[in-house]
């Protein structure tokens, strides 16, 4: 646990040390992710000289338990809408506007130009999709497996039973 | 009596311990109505816990500063937090290299989409300058927006207020949205989430599916660094 904590926070100080000894526009924790996906890969080349920690999921636990409150984390700097509420009210109209309508357009972009682009893959290279590992596109993505194993299947199935609980 | 108590509150109001339990407390309470509610977006826990919170501030008069001291403790983890997206990253990276180039395409497409209409509709609706330039970097994780916006001439304090803004409103959106829009691909959903709302989103798309959270964990990370290159041509 400990031993988890910490190895979490040495990837962020290097990546911050990285960011800002090079001056570069990328923060320091996303360095830092970078640096816990390479962490995991060495991991799994070397397991056998890895401290028991690293071994036995502790690790994934820990960092997945911090995820699971990623929304605590947002708390106190929402807060300081607090000290900006002057400001805010100057301007309320095109703000809310702007976040509205703008927060939209990205999502839905976003997700279509993902999923034009994937579904073209698929059709080009059904293959790739069917895959040769059923465990990976059983445990990911139901939506995935129902397209490669049943290339007829109708899309509008699918769709709705996964709408349901998205 | 009153007096005690009076001399209580004043110690307690400066130490950390404080501000920092109410926090817990107060997302520990709106988490749980909002799991009450079937996790329905308009009962976001970030919403509703930074409503009560932010109101107990105002009422009892504390400076924000105040608040903080207590409340960095949990904003420090922001940092630990983004590095934790390696794991479920990791975990599923099979799928994600699969993944690699509608996500590219729907990065590049979205992260501009959100920065240009932002800064086009705060300026064609008479936003100060200040603003327009805090708005910018709306769709990043807060840390990394508040750098963007600072480096620019904007307000960073503004810009934490409106990522999380942003954030909140994605979340509440990106159900019923991607439902309308009929997109059902679990991966691409996330994706968005991510690029137009941050953590926020990804905390949104976690709740609802695991693979869909490491989506918007991915596309964070990725939006976090190519906002950062994008906004200055684009303002």
């Amino acid at each position: 646990m400990l031993l988890s904590f910490g190895l979490i926070l040495l990837c962020q100080l290097v990546g911050e040390a990285v960011a800002h000894g090079l001056g570069l526009p990328v923060p320091g924790p996303v360095i830092g992710l970078v640096l816990c996906v390479l962490l995991l890969a060495v991991r799994d080349r070397c397991r056998t000289v890895m401290p028991a920690e690293l071994r036995d999921g502790t690790f994934e636990a820990s960092g997945l338990g911090l995820l699971g409150n990623l929304s605590l984390l947002f708390i106190p700097a929402g807060v300081g809408v607090i000290q900006r509420l002057d400001v805010l009210s100057v301007n309320v109209v095109p703000i809310l506007v702007a976040i509205l309508v703008s927060t939209g357009a990205g999502l839905a972009v976003t997700a279509l130009v993902f999923s034009a682009v994937a579904r073209l893959m698929d059709q080009r290279d059904p293959a790739v999709v069917a895959g040769a590992d059923p465990a990976v596109a059983t445990r990911a993505d139901p939506a995935v497996a129902t397209r490669a194993n049943s290339a007829v299947a109708t899309r509008a199935d699918s769709a709705t039973e996964e709408r349901a609980d998205a | 009596m009153h007096e005690n108590v009076f001399a209580l509150w004043v110690y307690l109001a400066r130490t950390p311990l404080l501000w920092l339990t109410v926090t817990v407390l107060a997302y520990c309470l709106c988490d749980r109505i909002s799991a009450a509610l079937n996790r329905n977006p308009l009962a976001n826990p970030v919403l509703s816990s930074m409503l009560l919170v932010g109101a107990l501030v105002m009422a009892s008069g504390t400076p924000y500063a105040t608040y903080f001291d207590g409340a960095q403790f949990i904003h420090f983890l922001l940092g630990p937090a983004t590095v934790a997206l390696g794991i479920p990253l990791y975990q599923n990276r099979a799928l994600v290299f699969r993944a690699i180039v509608p996500m590219l395409c729907a990065l590049l497409a979205g992260s501009a989409t959100a920065v240009l209409s932002a800064i086009f509709l705060a300026r064609w609706l008479g936003a100060a300058p200040t603003v327009v330039t805090s708005i910018a970097p709306k769709s990043v994780t807060a840390a990394v927006a508040m750098a963007i916006s600072a480096r620019l001439g904007g307000d960073p304090a503004l810009t934490a207020v409106l990522v999380i803004l942003t954030g909140i409103i994605g979340a509440i959106m990106v159900t019923p949205l991607l439902n309308l829009l009929r997109v059902s691909d679990k991966r691409a959903r996330g994706f968005a989430a991510g690029v137009a709302a941050h953590g926020i989103g990804t905390a949104r798309a976690f709740q609802v599916d695991p693979m869909a959270g490491t989506f918007a964990g991915i596309a964070m990370g990725l939006n976090a660094l190519l906002t950062a290159i994008l906004v200055p041509f684009l303002l």
